[in-house]
């Protein structure tokens, strides 16, 4: 379902626009609006972040962030719904896998101006936010919970009103991109990252900036999650990281889909994403799969409403051969393609899909190949882009096992009957063998 | 225009109302029916537009007589539908019909018998129609289309309508089919799926019982979901349906399912005539069968180039990629066929260097490295059988059946 924002609407009035959807001009000057602070406080309410001193009944301004709100997000994206049909939107609301939830719906009357923080306030409430990404008092878990769910917030309040107006947002780009460098991974993407946007040189800065501010934060969003999905899959040990991770895919996923309605939205604008073809692939890099569908829709439907100069990109265009070689189970073109041409995020992305295709590639090889034969470890980790001390653990991940003869030269016997896929997607983080991805 | 005196508008108005009156209470569907296809532009009802858009209040015509009372909730709206469809207002047109289809539903279920299905059909379908022209009709002047998504909630309610106990029932499919064409226009395909589980899934609905045109339509559709999906033997058999029941003089509908339904079928291994293709007019996949029949994954990349716009958008381009490895099967036993003809003792040991000549011979680029994982992938789908010797660099086929047929059944991922 798509978010029906529209981008060109620009009036923000609180009783609402022609479809019956509240748009509203917030005008919370705090992170968190005093009412929910004051609530909060009253209920010991408060995250590890937000304690004064502590206190996990004392918060201040600098410190509370709106919380993500308790209404269904699917209310939003039925925008052309009126409350009155229920029954629908209970249905939509089955239809997206989630638990059905009590309607709770926003009215023009629940929504307070004063409860919805302005683009400024959302801007500086995201700096504080990524800052936070540094933190080493906190475990990353933690780290990450909080600023998932309170980025989730920051897009609530953003669909509830018309961000693009008429505020120039050069500023705010500039200032986004210092905090998200702080992630040392995504360091070299940011690098290269050319902080004025405008890319087709015509010079039409002004029309450029005003559309970037909201498409902006989304982009920062996706990298977010991206960046957490890697490092969460850096992290051991903890049970609860998997449902996380699956949250967090889902988010980003919807981050992606909310910033392709934006670029939708201006579509003569499209010279002047430049980094809409990259965006775009990461939707194809997370549908590899036909299993592990984040959106439960199928990728052929996706692909057929992306426009044309946009599969004719080179980032698409990697996408789908990447999606090509994975789905043939081409594992060798697959990891080399991959090791040549991924981008940092792109990377990030395909680290699950790597493993699945090392394994696969390890289960043919040992059932197709000539029994009196064992492979040689450093042929394998020459197809695996594995250093060959990761390969034999890898092969044992696999529940194989591996053999060395006479003078040291390790071998994998073919045949064995003990495959088995390895346990955790989360342990046992095998880098591809790589100098141009090295870290 | 001919003039158009204020007597006759009123005569033609009356004339409407009384055949509405008339219809009801003789429970007679057909006529009912043919007074409110709003889009269908019959003379007839482009007559008594003229003539409403003359009169401009025929409200007064209606109160006044206590026959047409009863019904003003839907023939107000109705009118003003018709007024506005004239002038081609079709977004005011569209919402006015809404308003009269919603009163519409409310007496369609208060009559008993199943007497009014067809003049309920005919309003699901003008629901969608008009709603599809009003959203062209936003979209031209830079609005936001939202008029087909709201039909598509009308049209669920209407399916709620009919989802009972009594004769009524077998409308749903109908309105199902609708929905569908709604969904599939809006992109919102996964809507699809609860309706589907209502069909498929509630005791009130025996699928036999519903009309063959129905069925046919929705087989279609529910095929086309599978083919996104990847369901293959699923795809093969709604499509395969769909197909058989369709009505044979309806070549436009028969390629519309075949277009699906090829690339299903190539999947499973089972090739179209090339004079299928010509007499429906699906060339697109010459190539692509050719492809398969020669071995040739050149000719396969290229013709999935050449219309990838049109593969995209129907949606079966990733399908027919996954094509690759049976090009692949093709490809070595053709080797092995040659090779057989050289020397049949030696002819089940294929050495990879010679697969690499041959593909370069298809200007493909490939090294030995990657043809041994062709090969190793081949063999652990099923669709070689032997086994590959990485030091001697080697294929060794199976003595018996090397190259197993997919007898009906997708590569096994």
């Amino acid at each position: 379902m798509k978010d029906d924002q529209n981008a060109s609407n620009s009036s923000s009035t609180i009783d609402g626009d022609e479809k019956g959807f509240p748009t509203v001009t917030g005008t919370c000057p705090f992170m968190c609006p005093e009412g929910e602070r004051a609530q909060r406080e009253r209920l010991r309410d408060l995250a590890v972040f937000e304690r004064l001193d502590g206190n996990p009944g004392k918060t201040s301004s600098a410190l509370a962030v709106k919380k993500k709100q308790k209404v269904h997000e699917v209310m939003f994206q039925l925008s052309c719904e009126l409350p009155a049909k229920l029954d629908s939107m209970l249905r939509f609301v089955t239809e997206c896998g989630k638990s059905l939830v009590l309607p709770i719906t926003i009215s023009s009357k629940q929504v307070q101006a004063s409860d919805v923080r302005p683009l400024a306030v959302l801007e500086d409430t995201l700096k504080y936010l990524f800052n936070l990404l540094d933190s080493t008092k906190h475990p990353f878990e933690v780290v990450h919970e909080f600023i998932f769910d309170r980025t989730r917030s920051i897009r609530q309040d953003l669909s509830m009103q018309n961000i693009i107006g008429d505020k120039a947002v050069h500023l705010y780009e500039r200032m986004l991109l210092d905090s998200v460098s702080k992630c040392s991974i995504v360091q070299p993407w940011w690098d290269s990252y050319d902080g004025d946007g405008c890319s087709d040189g015509n010079g039409k800065n002004e029309d450029w900036e005003r559309e970037s501010g909201e498409h902006d934060s989304r982009r920062t969003e996706v990298i977010f999650h991206v960046v957490s999905d890697h490092k969460l899959r850096i992290c051991t040990g903890s049970p609860n990281i998997s449902p996380m991770h699956q949250l967090n895919m889902e988010q980003l996923t919807k981050s992606l889909i909310s910033l392709y309605n934006l670029y939708e939205a201006n579509p003569n604008s499209h010279s002047f994403y430049k980094n809409e073809a990259e965006f775009r692939s990461f939707y194809v890099l997370l549908h590899l799969s036909s299993q592990s569908q984040p959106t439960g829709e199928s990728l052929s439907l996706w692909l057929r409403d992306v426009p044309h100069s946009i599969i004719k990109s080179k980032e698409m265009c990697f996408a789908r051969r990447v999606l090509r070689y994975f789905r043939a189970g081409n594992y060798k073109r697959f990891l080399c393609t991959i090791e040549a041409e991924a981008s940092c995020l792109q990377y990030c992305i395909l680290q699950p899909y790597i493993s699945e295709v090392r394994a696969f590639a390890v289960s043919c090889v040992n059932y197709g190949g000539y029994k009196i034969h064992p492979y040689p470890l450093p042929d394998l980790s020459k197809l695996l882009l594995m250093k060959e001390v990761d390969v034999e653990s890898f092969c044992s991940d696999c529940g194989l096992e591996t053999t060395t003869d006479e003078v040291g030269k390790k071998f994998l016997p073919m045949k064995q009957t003990s495959f088995c896929h390895p346990k955790s997607v989360f342990q046992n983080y095998y880098l591809l063998d790589s100098q141009r991805l090295e870290r | 225009m001919a003039y158009l005196s204020m007597g006759e508008a009123h005569r033609r108005i009356t004339e409407y109302l009384n055949r509405f009156h008339d219809a009801v209470s003789y429970q007679d569907g057909a006529a009912l029916k043919r007074l409110l296809s709003v889009s269908s532009d019959s003379p007839h009802l482009l007559s008594l537009a003229d003539a409403l858009n003359l009169v401009q209040d025929a409200s007064r015509a209606i109160r006044q007589t206590d026959k047409y009372a009863q019904y003003a909730d839907i023939i107000f709206p109705l009118f003003r539908s018709l007024q506005n469809y004239r002038i081609k207002n079709l977004a005011d047109s569209y919402q006015a019909f809404e308003k009269s289809a919603n009163a519409f539903i409310q007496e369609f279920r208060n009559w008993e018998s199943a007497w009014a299905l067809e003049a309920l059909y005919v309003v699901a379908y003008e629901i969608r129609v008009l709603a599809e022209r009003a959203d062209r009709e936003l979209a031209s002047v830079g609005k936001t289309p939202e008029k087909l998504k709201a039909a598509g909630s009308f049209l669920m309610k209407v399916f709620g309508v009919l989802a009972g106990k009594g004769p009524k029932r077998v409308g749903a499919l109908y309105v199902t089919c609708q929905l569908f064409k709604v969904y599939f226009k809006l992109g919102t395909v996964h809507l699809c799926r609860s309706v589907i589980r209502s069909i498929e899934t509630a005791r009130i609905f025996e699928f036999e019982e519903f009309p063959i045109r129905d069925k046919v339509t929705y087989m279609y559709y529910t095929g086309r979901l599978e083919v996104f999906n990847e369901n293959f033997p699923a795809a093969d058999h709604k499509l395969s349906y769909a197909l058989t029941h369709c009505n044979p003089r309806s070549e436009a509908n028969i390629r519309m399912i075949l277009k699906y339904l090829i690339p299903v079928k190539l999947s499973i291994g089972i090739l179209p005539q090339e004079s299928l293709l010509g007499k429906y007019k699906l060339l697109e996949y010459s190539n692509v069968v050719l492809a398969l029949k020669r071995g040739d994954l050149r000719l396969l990349r290229h013709a999935l180039e050449e219309h990838e716009d049109r593969f995209l958008r129907s949606g079966v381009y990733l399908v027919l990629e996954k094509l690759e490895l049976q090009v692949y099967q093709r490809l070595v036993k053709k080797i092995y066929i040659i090779q057989k003809q050289k020397d049949p003792n030696k002819a089940h040991q294929v050495k990879l260097e010679v697969i690499v000549k041959a593909l370069k011979w298809l200007e493909m680029d490939m090294d030995v490295d990657e043809v041994e994982c062709i090969m190793s992938i081949l063999i652990f789908k099923n669709l070689v059988k032997g086994y590959f010797a990485h030091k001697s660099k080697v294929v060794v086929l199976s003595k018996q059946d090397p190259f197993p047929k997919l007898n009906g059944k997708p590569v096994n991922s």
